[in-house]
């Protein structure tokens, strides 16, 4: 194929460290052959990051297994991929495993099961190194703990001797970063490395790979569907869609003018820190192809802006795109000539539908306003078991320990942060209605520790919520009418009224009345969550929780849920509680956020305030932690990474809680650290007030500073 | 507003491409009827389904039809082979087989459907109970349950037996029913455990849908496929367990006839006489195979994601 030639030649004057070339893997099936990969064409050059991004299902992942030749035996793989001139396609087991750990490090997605859980992670890297090295057992040893050194392990002699099960998250991912580099291979696979990690801890795992990447001066094939971690990291990217790559190119150049509608729309729909609050994201409509039995044509035309005739007739090759200010900047559209910026004749190709702000335009000052929801001192603490036969209880979890906040009508509060502060166990209690442990709850006005039950069963119907996975929240058994209808039911609504307020909903929600007999089962992941979007709203709540709305969906659908969420909000003028590990996934719809730590509130204050100018370290930490989709942005942030894991929310910690991990701590004076040894810091130890700001804004810091994190 | 249009094509979990199974007429359907819409469309279980109908009808009507009754004696044929006279032969001391049959039909029937329903409905309502509420509930359950399960069934219906003489044969099925439950009970009530914690579950309790519709709503459906294999199993259970007890002279007490009592009475002649046996071992294994069949067809409707349904 002609375009095809036009790839190699473009970078045959360096022999790439991995070459290939028309890559295809077919999966049997029940249905059909599942046509995962389709021709994938790829070079890494020598100290070359390419990152390969797409969303689930794009076959991004299976084209680094099958390079690994880890696939399962049922998988066809056809074409060719060259590791510094040998094939690698086809290879035996015995012969890939020669490759495999000394020419090529892996990085996984869950380190957890990449360890044998029952040898030390020192053994682990010592038998990495002795298996491709001839060096004694004493040496094998030296050097792994120099590893461990190297990606950053405290004590690294000691920590050598634990078991991956003693690891975090964060430090396992490490010490495989350590395992990968240990026989200085010239490339390293990574397959969506810092998925499982919390923002702060893949911020710091990132920086690992970066030094990593430095001392071995290896290539580095990234697999990620985070286009902030890309703009971060990346020399080039491929933009894979429906198993085959649809853009590629200079990481810069791709980003600055991509020449394929599917790029522009991904980088329309991706949350942006940096962006203003209010302003509407552009989501890509309608659901990626099955991937078995493609019709022909472009699979992006059904979901495709700019699609013409030929779009549904024939499947564009990948070519050099006309526009481009680079030479190897290659798309896969019939169109792609006449996008310049992102236009066709100057229009958009993904146009706004509306270009009002999704924020409510009630102006009536936040004091007046009724208070639907007051939370103090609540505590929630879990007692910790041990023993099969007879447990006893051995410590306990402060899940939620001592956080103060209050909701008003028509407002949107965020709470933030990382997995194990609390956030999600705040919710549940006040979900649950019930008196709590410590603190009080108080919804609509009704302390719930003086709840009568019918009066409880009213609040239930004003406070509604929305899980994080629609898959797990919707009853897989019920059709869609029945899952809607559900609380009108509960609440007395009478058969008729109940139908036609599903029709109503479904409506509301952007879906088809028509579609009410349908099980779960047969609805993609952003229909689904819309489901339970409706579900939350059939009694028209004053109050709706969203427990991780969208952590659970693709970038492109989770764009239509936020502009859905913000819609809805201004429309219906309800009021949020939004959970979110994902500062820049509540920009654009929280009015208030609040940032927690173990258990804690460390910062709360008006969106605008807290993004402009956050002043707890922590929160300061979180938002430089979060990758900006901007690569000249992204490259040239100072960024804070924190030393360390979380605590263990089991131990109680004199003094301030985030002083294990803090960086204005360590730099400051004896004197001034005292107060962060002895004493807690309350909620208000900072407030705006105090320099002249509006006085919403209150952090938990003896010593909060100004600081540019985005 | 942007919204996701639907396309013709749907995906499940695994991304792979699924027809949409139901048709969007705008007409809504509650679940119940949904479920006997899907169930409708399995021919083998309405024939099914009408076999058992035929069978009731068989065995309710056929008596008052024929002229022969199944106590009555016949003195001029003495283990005849079928005739026109006698449908299905007679026996040694010259009663009607068909007469007999029906009647132990009558007998079977109930007492399978009957046991399988009661001791399937337990197992549900204690499990799930015990389960779903935890703590005191949770422990006098489980209590019962490991009460029952070490208690020898056979022997104890075997001494209480004798004491229902002169009663109702239904307190046989209650007796069956009562020692029947106690290991589906068990799964049942793990099965809960873990079916409480589903998010779904929450969303119900937290929409303020009372705990008693939690249970039939969300948790007993989510285990139809066990509880719809576990009843069809007590069925045939029941069946053969009546059958074995009559044998050994509980139960079904003659002059009263079962299908058991009349299949212990053939077997000895199962190759000499084999009408004696052969019509009512022939209608056993037919019942028991109707009722796995309307099973299977049930299980497959009430579960949405059921592999089977995509075949048809």
């Amino acid at each position: 194929m002609t375009s095809r030639k036009a790839v190699t030649s473009s970078t045959n004057t360096t022999a790439p460290t991995l070459a290939v070339e028309n890559l295809s893997v077919t999966f049997p099936s029940e249905g059909g052959n599942v046509q995962a990969v389709r021709g994938v064409d790829l070079q890494v050059g020598r100290g070359e990051v390419l990152c390969i991004v797409g969303e689930s299902g794009s076959g991004k992942s299976t084209v680094a297994l099958a390079l690994m030749g880890l696939l399962p035996q049922s998988a066809r793989v056809e074409g060719s991929a060259r590791f510094k001139g040998d094939e690698l396609i086809g290879l035996g087991d015995r012969a890939l495993s020669r490759i495999r750990g000394k020419g090529v490090g892996m990085v996984f997605q869950d380190p957890l099961s990449a360890f044998t859980p029952v040898y030390t992670i020192g053994t682990q890297i010592s038998e990495a190194l002795r298996v491709h090295q001839d060096i004694s057992r004493a040496q094998a040893k030296k050097r792994s703990i120099e590893l461990l050194d190297l990606v950053g392990i405290p004590q690294p002699d000691v920590r050598a001797n634990a078991f991956p099960h003693e690891y975090s998250g964060g430090m396992r991912q490490r010490a495989m970063i350590a395992m990968a580099i240990a026989n200085d291979p010239d490339l390293i696979i990574a397959d969506e490395p810092t998925t499982a990690l919390d923002v702060t801890v893949q911020a710091q795992v990132l920086e690992v790979m970066r030094k990593a990447l430095r001392e071995t001066g290896a290539g580095l094939l990234l697999i990620t569907h985070d286009l902030g971690i890309v703009a971060g990291m990346a020399d080039r990217v491929a933009v894979m869609y429906a198993g085959r790559v649809v853009e590629q190119g200079g990481v810069d150049e791709v980003y600055a003018s991509p020449g394929m509608p599917y790029t522009l729309g991904l980088l329309g729909a991706v949350p942006r820190l940096d962006a203003t609050a209010g302003e509407p994201l552009i989501p890509i409509d309608g659901n990626p192809p099955s991937m078995i039995g493609l019709s022909p044509g472009c699979p992006f035309a059904s979901r495709c802006p700019a699609a013409i005739d030929i779009c549904t007739t024939t499947e564009p090759p990948l070519v050099e795109y006309a526009a481009a200010n680079q030479p190897d900047h290659l798309t896969a559209c019939h169109r792609s000539a006449e996008i310049v910026d992102g236009q066709i004749d100057g229009a958009p190709v993904f146009p706004l539908l509306h270009h009002e702000s999704l924020l409510p335009r009630d102006a009536t000052p936040r004091d007046d306003r009724a208070i639907l929801l007051i939370v103090e001192d609540l505590v929630r603490e879990y007692p910790l078991r041990r023993g099969g036969v007879f447990p006893r209880r051995v410590g306990t979890v402060y899940a939620v320990d001592g956080v103060s906040f209050d909701v008003r009508a028509g407002e949107a509060l965020a709470l933030v942060g990382e997995s194990g502060c609390g956030k999600t166990s705040t919710v549940t209690e006040v979900m649950e209605l019930r008196t709590p442990q410590g603190g009080s709850i108080s919804v609509l006005g009704s302390n719930t520790s003086q709840l009568d039950s019918a009066e409880r069963f009213r609040i239930r119907g004003e406070l509604q919520i929305v899980f994080q996975d629609p898959l797990s929240s919707l009853d897989p058994r019920l059709p869609v009418g029945d899952i809607i209808g559900e609380p009108l039911q509960a609440h007395g609504v009478d058969r008729a009224a109940r139908r036609a307020r599903v029709s109503e909903l479904l409506t509301l929600v952007g879906l088809e009345p028509s579609h009410i007999n349908r099980y779960p089962s047969e609805f993609s992941g952003g229909q689904r969550q819309r489901i339970a979007i409706a579900r939350a709203l059939a009694l028209e709540p004053a109050l709706v929780v969203l427990d991780e709305p969208v952590s659970a969906l693709d970038v492109s659908i989770q764009a239509g849920v936020l502009n859905l969420l913000a819609d809805l909000r201004k429309r219906l003028g309800l009021a949020y509680v939004m959970v979110a590990h994902d500062l820049a996934v509540v920009r654009l719809t929280a009015d208030r956020v609040a940032v927690m730590y173990l258990g804690r509130i460390v910062e709360i204050g008006a969106a605008d305030a807290v993004f402009s100018d956050p002043r707890h370290p922590y929160t300061q930490a979180l938002m430089s932690a979060v990758p900006l989709p901007d690569p000249p942005l992204e490259r040239a942030r100072q960024r804070i990474v924190l030393v360390g894991d979380q605590p263990s929310p089991t131990e109680r910690i004199t003094g301030c809680r985030f002083r294990s991990r803090c960086f204005l701590y360590t730099s400051l004076p004896a004197s001034l650290q005292k107060p962060c040894e002895e004493e807690e810091p309350g909620i208000s130890a900072w407030t705006a007030e105090s320099e002249g700001h509006e006085p919403d804004h209150i952090a938990a810091c003896w010593h909060a500073q100004p600081r540019d994190v985005v | 507003m942007a919204i996701e249009p639907l396309s013709e094509i749907q995906h499940n979990v695994e991304g792979e491409a699924v027809a949409p199974t139901t048709t969007d007429d705008g007409e809504v359907l509650s679940r119940g009827r949904l479920i006997w819409r899907r169930f409708k469309r399995r021919r083998s279980a309405m024939v099914a389904l009408g076999f058992i109908g035929l069978m009731f009808l068989f065995a309710f009507l056929g008596p008052l039809v024929i002229q022969w009754n199944y106590e009555q004696i016949d003195p001029t044929s003495f283990l005849e082979p079928p005739s026109s006279d006698h449908w299905f032969g007679t026996t040694q001391i010259g009663q009607d087989v068909f007469a007999q049959t029906l009647r132990g039909l009558q007998k079977s029937l109930i007492i399978g459907l009957l046991v399988g329903l009661i001791s399937t409905s337990i197992a549900a309502v204690v499990g799930a109970t015990a389960g779903y509420f935890g703590g005191a509930v949770e422990r006098v359950n489980l209590f019962l349950v490991s009460l029952l399960l070490v208690l020898p069934d056979f022997l104890i219906i075997a001494i209480i037996s004798p004491r229902l003489k002169g009663q109702s044969w239904l307190w046989f099925v209650l007796l069956l029913s009562i020692f029947s439950w106690t290991l589906a009970a068990m799964v049942v009530h793990s099965l809960t455990l873990s079916l409480r914690g589903r998010e779904y579950v929450s969303a119900a309790r937290y929409m303020g849908v009372p705990a008693r519709t939690v249970i039939s709503r969300h948790i007993l459906p989510n285990m139809a496929s066990f509880l719809i294999i576990d009843a069809t199993l007590a069925v045939s259970g029941a069946i053969l367990l009546e059958s074995g007890l009559s044998y050994f002279g509980f139960g079904i007490q003659p002059p009263d006839v079962s299908l058991g009592t009349l299949i212990a009475q053939g077997t000895a002649s199962a190759f000499t006489y084999p009408w004696l046996f052969a019509f009512s071992g022939g209608i056993l294994v037919a019942i028991v195979l109707t009722v796995n069949i309307i099973g299977d067809a049930l299980r497959d409707a009430i579960d949405p994601s059921s592999k089977s349904r995509a075949a048809l």
